[in-house]
């Protein structure tokens, strides 16, 4: 396995255990979870795990519904993005605003 | 000739815009990024593919398959150029130094060979 | 960064949390596999390799459409890891 996880990223995951984030997957899912390990290759380990659930018609349209999963583990040749729970909410179209100021 | 990992390397801590395969765009403040492309951004609003939902991330990391592309402040790519002319100079200056100081002749080719790849790179 | 003191890090967090090390338990016990597109899959995990492409017996696939959930039983399946995006040990059925 370490020749396969030889090089390394800029990922700091180790900043995120035991914190809550939110992970984005190629095809569309997404879910919280408790970070509780990851590796070289951004394999992770979710504790607690919540996903959304999405539109069935509209794979990328989230619904605020959510299931839970526990104890999972994500791929990391899926994992597309890796964000901190805290410090994000969902805003009015700031775009708008800046161009009106 | 600028590279484009070379670009994104002078844009640290600059403000930009990444749109990924998904669609979904991510605004902020560069704050570091790798030669697979992986990003780490601060200060992100994100955009949905509809373009009519926000939020606003304190911090996000994005995997650098899953960029389509990227925005860039137009000031970056003069950067670049004066940081690769400052590269440049200080390669002449290290070569003039290595043989006044009369280096072994294998290793001063050696050097040349390579500061010559970067200049032309 | 400080290769040292990330490496210190990484051996504190190893004890049970490195993601492959978590599915290396799970073999020969169920799991369910979730995959990118709308199919889950819960089976005994026999073994899986470096990517994680993996043998499993007693397979339930599940595929969620809009008319609803259709189930597959098939015996014993060797499964590209290619579309696998999650991995829960123990796996419960999908209630849906």
């Amino acid at each position: 396995m370490s020749k396969r996880e030889g090089q390394k990223t800029i990922f700091e995951f180790n900043r995120y255990l035991n914190k809550r984030v939110r992970v984005k997957f190629n095809g569309g899912r997404e879910v919280t979870g408790i970070l509780k390990g990851h590796d070289q290759v951004c394999n992770l380990v979710l504790d607690d795990t919540e996903e959304y659930r999405r539109d069935p018609d509209d794979p990328f349209k989230l619904l605020n519904e959510t299931r839970q999963l526990g104890l999972v583990v994500a791929r990391g040749t899926a994992v597309m993005l890796v964000s901190p729970v805290e410090g994000m909410e969902e805003i009015s179209n700031p775009f708008v605003n800046v161009a009106e100021s | 000739m600028v590279l484009p990992l070379n670009l994104l390397r002078t844009a640290q801590n600059q403000p930009m815009m990444v749109e990924l395969k998904n669609g979904e765009t991510y605004s902020g403040v560069l704050a570091n990024c790798d030669t697979f492309m992986n990003l780490q951004m601060r200060d992100v609003i994100c955009t949905s593919r509809d373009g009519d939902r926000f939020w606003k991330i304190a911090e996000v990391n994005i995997r650098g398959n899953n960029i389509k592309y990227l925005r860039l402040p137009d000031e970056v790519i003069d950067m670049v150029k004066e940081e690769q002319k400052k590269e440049a100079r200080q390669a002449a200056k290290g070569r003039g130094r290595g043989r006044g100081r009369g280096a072994p002749a294998g290793r001063g080719r050696g050097e040349m060979k390579g500061f010559g790849g970067r200049g032309r790179g | 960064m400080a290769t040292s003191s990330s490496g210190a890090v990484a051996a504190q967090a190893t004890p049970s949390y490195l993601p492959l090390a978590l599915i290396d338990k799970c073999i020969g016990s169920k799991i369910w596999i979730i995959m990118k597109g709308d199919k889950e899959l819960v089976g005994t995990l026999r073994g899986f390799d470096d990517f994680v492409n993996m043998v499993l017996d007693d397979v339930t696939e599940y595929t969620f459409t809009s008319e609803g959930k259709q189930t597959t039983q098939l015996d014993s399946i060797l499964l590209n890891g290619n579309n696998i995006t999650m991995l829960v040990p123990g796996g419960q059925p999908p209630e849906e």
